[in-house]
Formats: C-alpha cells, structure tokens, sequence
C-alpha cells in the first residue's frame, strides 16, 4: 500500500518531501518548549508551482490525512510553523516565490505566497513604490496578509490592500477571486471585488483553500516622508493622547497606523506615526499635528524629515521605525524579543481589539496589565491604532528552556483570554494552543458563525484535509 | 389573491402560506393586490412585460419576523427575493429574479440603532435610506457625513450590499461596511465579525473577527438578509472645496484619467471623481428635442449647443478636497496645475465651511460630497419624454486614460447603433474606473425598450471580451454576466453554488441573485 509521503515524492519529486528529523525540528513552534509534544509534523512538502499544491491536495484526499499550509512559517508567538493537528503533513509554500507581476502605474503587485517582505521592497522599491511591511521583513507578504497582519505604512490594514486571489481548494480546484473570474480581466489587482458574493474573507484566517497568488496594492514613494514620535510623560495621559489623536486619524491627518506603547524604561506613553505626501502638504499636518498633541501637558514630539527617493540611505541608521513606517522591514524586533527574555526568549501574543476613545483605550490598557501583572509577567505591549479601534498586543514573555516558564506563560494565556471577552474585547489572532479558546468566546447565538463557518467547511472540505482547526474551525469528522 | 403564483407551488398551498406570512407579521404585512405588486415590479421596464412579476410582498420589522419569513418559506418551498427599499433602478429595482418569488421588503425596519460620533459610524437596519441617515445625522447635531450616492432615496444597506459607490470618504461603500447581522436561509441568525462576541465593543469599529471573515459573502448576495449593518461615517472637515472642471475637447478624456490618477493614488483626491458628459448634462431637467428632433445619434452639432447654452464642456469633471484650509488650497493647486495641460481646461472651486455647508450648497455635486441627499439627477429620465427608464451598465477597468477611450470608442458608437444616445460618466476610484452608462429610453415606447434590453448583452459580451467584466447588473442579465466570469470552467460560481447549496438546502432565497442558483433551479439554467 503506498504511502501519502512516498505518493508525494512520487508526484513533486523526492527533493520536495521532507522527513528527517533535523527538518520537522524546523517546523516546530519555535517558541514553545522544546520537549512538548502536541503539533508535530509528520512530513514537509515544497511545491513549486499551482498543479503541485493541486497534486498535494488530491493525495491528501486520497489518503484522508490532514495538511497545515505555511508560507514562510514565520506566525511567530502564534505558533510558528506548527501544524495544529500532530501527525498533520506541512504543506510549505516558501519555493513558490515570484513577484509575479509590478504595474508601476497602478500601484500594484501580484505575488505568490513563498515571496517575502524583503523580496517585495527589493521588486518595488526601485520603480518608485513602497510596500507595507510589518517589523519583520521575513515573513511571507500573503502569509502575513492571510492572518490579517499588520503594517505600518497608510497601506497597513494588509487584508484591506489585498485585492485578488487565486486559490486552490480542498477538491483540488482552482479559482480566482474578484475580477480574476473573468478570463482575460483587466482589473484582477485594481477592483477588489467581482460579480456576486466577495469570497476573499473567506481564505484569510482560514482552512477553506490554499491561496497560491494574491495581489497587494503600494503606496507611491513621496516627496516628503517625516516620521514622528510623541511621548507624554504619565501613564494616565494615556486617555488625553487617545483622544488627542483619534480626529487626526478619523480625518486622514495622520494616514498611518500609528504604534502606541509605554514610554521605554519611564513612566508614561510614546506613540509613533508618520506623515507622507508633499512637503508643503506634510509641514502643514505637521503643524496640526503638533498643535494637537502638543497641548497636551509634558508632551514632547520628535519628527524627522526625510526624502522619500533617499530614505533607505537617510534612515540606514535611524530609529528602525523610521524604516518600517517607509515600508523598509528589518530583523530588529528579534532582538527585542531576546532583550527582553534572553537568548532562548519565545514569547505567545495576547492581541484583543478594543475601542478608540481615550476611557476605552485606559479600561483596555489597565484590565490587560492586571491580568498580565496578575499571572507575573511583565505589561510590554505593542498596541497598533486604527482610526476606530486599537490591537491591544501584549506578548508574555519566557524562557524556552525553562519549561515551567513556559507553562505559566500558556495557562495564564488560557486563564485570560476568557477575562477579555467577558469584558467585550475578542482576540484578533490567536496561537495554536488557544484557538480553540477564542473560537468559544465568539459565541453569539449559540456559536452562530462558527456553525455557520463549518457549514462552509463540511460543503468545501468534506475529508476535512486542509488545517482542521485552523482558528477553531474543525471539520465533522475530528468535532 | 395574486393572479401570479411561485413556481411549482399549488394555489391551495399558497394560500396556506400567506395566511401563515400574515399570522407571523399581521394581515397590513402582506400584500398581494395588483397595484401593490405593480408598485415592486421592475419601474424601468416597458409597462405591459411581466417577467418580473411577484406573487406577495411581505413587509417583516423584526428580525425575529424575517426569520418567520424565512422559515415558512422554506416549509412551502416559496422563493423568496429580498430587497431593502427596491431601489436597486435601472438593475430590475425590487423585482425578482424568479416569476411568483414572494417579495420581501424590509422598508419597514428603518431604525438608525446607533450613532457613535466618537468613533464615527451608525449601525443601521437596512429601511434606513440615505435620506434618513442624513436627517438623523442632522437632527442629533452630529458633525458626520454619511455615504451618499447619486440619489438618496435608497437604502444605505441596500446599495452598500450591492457594491454602490458614492462621493464621501470611503467612496465604495462596502469597504465601510463594519459588522453585520444576518438572518440565514435556515432562520438562524449570525453576527459577522467582533459581533460574534456577545459582549463585543467593537462590532462596527474593527472590520473582521477571529477566523474566516464572511461579510463579504453577504454581498450581491443569496446566501442571508442582512437586517443590522454598521457603516462608517466621515467627521464634517473644516473647509470643504467643491471642484469642477470643464474640458472642450472630446480626446481629452484619457489625458484627464491619466493627470487624476497619481494625485487620487497619493490621497491628494481621496473621494471619488466624477467625470461626466456634454450629453449628460443636456439631459439634466431637459428633453432630447430641446436640442434636437431628428432621429439617429445626437449630432455633433447639437453637442456643441448644450456645450454652449449649459456652459459645460465635453467632459465635466467634479471632486471634492477636505481638510483644514491651507491644505485643501495648496491641494487645489496642486489638481489645478495637474489638468493645466488639457486644452481648454477651466478649473473652479467653491469653498464651505464644513458646517455651513448645508444651507449654502446648490449643485448636485457641492451636495454629493459633503453627504446631502437629493433626487435631481432623475430628471435625466425625462430625455426621450413620456415616462422615462433606464438601464444602467457599467463595466470595470482599469485607472487609465487608454482604457477609458477604449471603452468610450467601443461603447459609443454601439448605442448609437441601437437608435439611443450615449451620455457616458466615469467613476474613478484608487486603482479602478467604473464606466456607469445609462442607457435611458422612454418605458411607454416599446420598441424603444425593446432595443435597449437588446443591446444589453450585446454590451456584455462585448466588454468581456477584452476584459472588462460588470460591477452590477440588471436582473435579466444575471446570468449572462456571471457566465463571463468563467475562470476554470465557472470555478466561482461552482464554488458559490457549492455554499449555496450547503446553507440554503431549499433554495428559497433569492434564487438567481447575480446568476447564483440553488441546485434544484439549475438545471433549468443550464439548459
């Protein structure tokens, strides 16, 4: 009887199924204990093009045994790599890695999952357009995208800049989202939707398809880019600056995603963003902006000017926010995990979304410290605004060889997240461990839309092969 | 009793169910005399064709009433067709797909839920129209400009779900569309995103929720009714600057596309624009004879004249800029210095207040994009006299000034073909232009309508065929459309269908919407 490893070689070559020992260590949750069990993988395959994911996907079928897709596998703090179901075979898309297509006129990309951040800003950056990036440059830009990542340029809400997909679903199928469906379309990249009910949702977070191209909307590279910081010297300031800033936001004054967190090693908060566009356009939202948050008591802001054509050179040794807010990524953020936990640091996020006003953004921020505190970690967050809402990220720091550590970080996880919803904030993203956690708070009407979603999942996925359980979504078979 | 009866469903057995429609939602919720049912028929359609016809209309105000609807239908195996305030002219407005669907009007539940002006948005039920956001908007003393499209005597949820677009801040409307809530083909009922938490506090300010995100499926859809939505609102700017140019010249139109499309990628423009027609603007509260009485396409001549006594010029451009005032007048500048090769260009702009706007705004466009409402733009239909209707189609392309002369010089000279007049206006947005053309023609003149819907597909195909593909469509061309999104032998639509067919078993609801079928009414499609 052959068996779905041996079937895969067959089919993608021996080169792109891998077994040993060495290469399953690197698809385990990088920071988890090393001597936990729970999600290891049984094989990796690296297709290298739609028929092999295609050809995956069939045997999958054949052999009813599950598959976890990565991009990179770079979900750090969220798991990693690490497949949900152990025993699962990891499907990595990290070989198909072609910018596969750059309108310079349009503002646009078409990419396929195995491309990176860092390979994106090397494809666009030369032709006058900037990416949005997260901190990391190394993870997948369709990875990151799928899991509703963030970044830090006005392009930064990722799912809301995707525009298109292809897809390949748990029968083996092929489809193009949106105006892909219409076979020499035009307008694939530039018109997010199609003709009848948008499916794109449906790929992200999601076990329902493996998404093989998606495209990506840029920012032009301006004239004028000027990166700020504002601090305010006590922590109760907090709710001044939140409402100091949501009218910059609601109003585009301030067309970023700004990053809010307490000030480094002293009392009180600092908030980043940055200002783009024409230079006397973004001297007067300077002045705004200065005279806003100025007024607010101690406050004190920092901004820099920058070329937008000389940035990568004017900012080589900047403030590295400087670079991610133009769309440059780094391996920087690595360094702060290890700063903050030591060399073996791992860390698990804990990210709930709450309101933009300044009493919400003060019973957000101090309900996450006591739990946090509570349990004995350390409040560190990174909190990411929106114009209408904030992602409250708050990582518990450990050390991966101190299992007991370790421990105390995930039962505190556990023991938080259910605290969260009963005060009204759900988790945006969650680790593997704790999918299932989140899924249950999402309980309106008796679990309307997970019922709903796995209504979905049973009619798409009816051997329940592509990532059971992917953000609590399980097919019949394994409820 | 209506003289129209659902598919395959007896008399008997349907009067049955409309005394159950009438137990759930009272006897005055259920209508079925003929000048109710005339009053959801299809209004831009010659008078006498009844493909479109309902066999009811029923009008639930509650959720749990729309789950009744649902539920009795589903046990009498009634289609239904669902629509907000029917607005939906010139694409069948609340008529069904399906002969003898019985209607579901939620023109009743017109409650605003909420309006937060911190966090600027409203939580809608979908009676609510533009109109009545606006009121609301206005009588709270609320500094928050809704959606607003061309007319405002639509649904805000409607249009939304349909893709419609506006002149505020998101134009297209569905990408300010924050959390729903849907009654499923099967009675249940699902909140989408940070909804799903019971206690959530961020419903309608965080667009997604943990796992899949399934609004998107909800739209120019079958698949649920959407009885709650949020929409995100724009907070009043402090100076507000009405911008319009004119352009003599009919090649003009791809170096406007192409001077716009940077200053709208940047967010110097961050509304839509709009770029309309000399003949567009003849038609304005006037009548074709007015400028010409012969027959064949309007003649150069007569072009010329509306040009000259409306002071328009060929193409007529409009956009807004917001903010405080130093900005918005370095932005006009920048706008004005970027059309300043176009020969001919006038450009102009009218300043507001963000707050005084309201009484000093006079054209439909000073309106549009400060979010106030008017019906002006349908004294377009009079144009040929009579009773006038239209057809709208409105193909998608990209952002350039080539593909917009391309479809103006296939479209054109098409319409011309079929005896009708060409206005043409473009929506540009971000990365993507909507060519709206409406296609008006006097609904008493059949002949007339006639070769109207004649063309329709004609168009289509036409477009499609180098890859321009429909944003929306008239019902009886559904079908048609969606059979040119044929990526993979219809992957799409399989895959939809294969939804369709998991979450609404009976295929009652909305069967045909956008030319998505339930499994039983397929092969009738098919064949």
């Amino acid at each position: 009887m052959p068996t779905l490893v041996g079937e895969l070689a067959q089919a993608l070559g021996a080169d792109a199924v891998l077994t040993s020992e060495d290469d399953l260590r690197e698809l385990r949750d990088p920071y988890s204990y090393a001597g936990w069990d729970g999600h290891e993988a049984s094989a990796v395959v690296l297709p290298g093009s739609v028929e092999d994911v295609q050809a995956v996907v069939r045997l999958a079928n054949e052999h009813g045994a599950p598959l976890w897709t990565i991009s990179h596998g770079r979900n750090l703090a969220y798991g990693g790599p690490a497949p949900c179901v152990p025993g699962s075979v990891v499907v990595s898309l990290r070989r198909m890695d072609r910018v596969l297509e750059v309108d310079d006129d349009l503002a646009y990309a078409l990419v396929e999952p195995g491309v990176r951040f860092f390979d994106l800003c090397e494809a666009v950056r030369p032709r006058g357009l900037w990416a949005s990036v997260p901190v990391l440059g190394w993870g997948s830009v369709v990875g990151n995208t799928l899991e509703h990542g963030w970044g830090y340029t006005p392009n930064g809400d990722h799912a809301a800049n995707q525009c298109g997909m292809e897809v390949v679903l748990a029968s083996g199928e092929v489809l193009r989202t949106g105006m892909g469906a219409l076979a020499g379309g035009r307008t694939w990249q530039t018109y997010k939707r199609g003709f009848g009910p948008s499916a794109d949702g449906l790929f992200m977070q999601s076990n329902l398809g493996i998404v093989t191209k998606m495209g990506m909307w840029l920012m032009p590279q301006p004239e004028a880019y000027v990166p700020c910081m504002v601090t305010v010297p006590r922590d109760e300031d907090l709710a001044a600056l939140v409402e100091a800033l949501r009218p910059l936001l609601l109003d585009r004054t301030i067309p970023n995603y700004p990053l809010l967190g307490p000030a480094f090693g002293a009392p009180g908060w600092s908030l980043r963003f940055a200002l783009y566009g024409r230079e006397a356009v973004v001297e007067a939202q300077l002045a705004i902006v200065e005279q806003e948050l100025g007024a607010i008591a101690g406050a004190a802001l920092t901004a820099r000017r920058y070329s937008g054509e000389a940035v990568a050179e004017q900012a080589a040794d900047a403030d590295p926010f400087h670079r991610f807010q133009a769309g440059i990524p780094g391996m920087e953020a690595l360094e702060v995990v290890k700063a903050r936990g030591g060399e073996h640091a791992g860390q698990l996020d804990l990210s709930p979304v709450g309101n933009l006003t300044g009493p919400e953004a003060v019973r957000l921020c101090g309900l996450v410290r006591a739990l946090v505190e509570r349990h004995g970690f350390d409040y560190t967050p990174g909190i990411i605004v929106t114009p209408r809402s904030l992602i409250h990220i708050t990582p518990l720091t450990f050390d991966t060889t101190d299992e007991d550590q370790v421990r105390r970080a995930y039962d505190a996880y556990a023991a938080i997240v259910p605290e969260l919803a009963a005060a009204g904030y759900g988790l945006y993203r969650a680790h593997l461990d704790f999918m299932d956690v989140v899924a249950d708070s999402f309980d309106w009407g008796g679990h309307a839309m997970r019922r709903f979603q796995e209504t979905l999942k049973d009619a798409l996925d009816p051997n329940g092969i592509l990532s059971p359980g992917k953000q609590g979504i399980w097919p019949r078979a394994r409820r | 009793m209506s003289a129209v009866l659902p598919p395959d469903v007896s008399a008997p057995a349907f009067e049955r169910a409309l005394e159950r429609f009438a137990a759930a939602l009272g006897d005055e919720a259920v209508l079925t005399d003929e000048a109710s049912l005339r009053e959801f028929r299809d209004p831009y359609t010659f008078a006498d064709w009844n493909d479109f016809w309902g066999s009811a209309v029923v009008l639930p105000q509650t959720v749990e009433q729309v789950q009744e609807v649902v539920r009795i239908a589903g046990e009498a195996r009634i289609p239904l067709w669902v629509s907000s305030q029917g607005r939906n002219n010139a694409y069948g407005g609340p008529a069904p797909r399906v002969r003898g669907s019985v209607q579901v009007s939620l023109r009743r539940m017109d409650r605003v839920l909420e309006v937060d002006a911190e966090h600027a948005y409203a939580l809608l039920e979908p009676g609510v129209r533009f109109q009545d956001l606006y009121d609301h908007l206005r009588a709270h003393g609320h500094r928050l400009w809704p959606p607003m499209p061309d007319i405002g005597w639509g649904s805000v949820v409607g249009n939304t779900l349909d893709y419609g677009v506006g002149y505020t801040v998101p134009g297209q409307h569905a990408m300010r569309a924050c959390g729903m809530e849907v009654v499923l083909p099967d009675g249940d009922v699902l909140r989408t995103g940070m909804g799903a938490l019971p206690t959530s506090r961020t419903w309608q300010t965080y667009p997604r929720g943990f796992g899949p995100a399934l609004d998107g499926l909800f739209m120019q859809s079958n698949l649920g009714i959407v009885t709650k939505m949020g929409t995100w609102l724009m907070p009043e700017p402090e100076c507000y600057m009405a911008c319009a140019m004119t352009a003599p010249g009919e090649d003009s139109l791809g170096p406007i596309v192409d001077a716009l499309r940077p200053l709208i990628l940047d967010r110097t423009i961050e509304a839509h624009v709009l770029i309309g027609s000399a003949v567009g603007a003849g038609a304005w509260g006037a009548t074709r004879s007015d400028w010409y009485d012969g027959d064949g396409p309007l003649p150069l001549e007569a072009i010329r004249r509306i040009m000259r006594e409306r002071d328009v010029g060929w193409w007529n451009v409009r956009w807004p800029l917001y903010g405080v005032e130093p900005i918005v007048d370095i932005q006009f500048e920048r706008v004005r210095e970027a059309l300043s090769h176009i020969p001919g260009a006038r450009v102009t702009g009218r300043k507001f207040g963000g707050a005084e706007v309201h009484e000093r705004a006079q054209t439909l466009g000073e309106r549009a994009s400060a979010g106030i409402p008017s019906l002006e733009m349908l004294t377009m239909l009079n144009w040929w006299g009579g009773v006038g209707g239209h057809l709208d189609f409105s193909p998608v392309a990209p952002l350039t000034g080539a593909a917009a002369v391309a479809l103006y010089e296939l479209i054109g000279p098409l319409l011309a073909g079929a005896g009708l007049d060409y206005g043409p206006a473009f929506i540009l947005t971000q990365r993507t232009l909507i060519h709206i053309v409406p296609v008006i023609f006097n609904t008493l003149d059949e002949a007339q309508v006639r070769a109207a819907f004649a063309l329709y597909p004609i168009l289509v195909r036409e477009c499609a065929s180098r890859g321009y593909g429909l944003y929306r469509a008239h019902i009886q061309f559904m079908d048609l459309v969606q059979e040119q999104y044929s990526f993979n032998d219809h992957a799409v639509r399989r895959f939809l269908e294969t939804i369709k067919d998991a979450v609404d078993a009976q295929g009652i609801l909305s069967p045909g919407k956008q030319g998505i079928w339930p499994q039983t009414l397929r092969p009738a499609r098919d064949r």
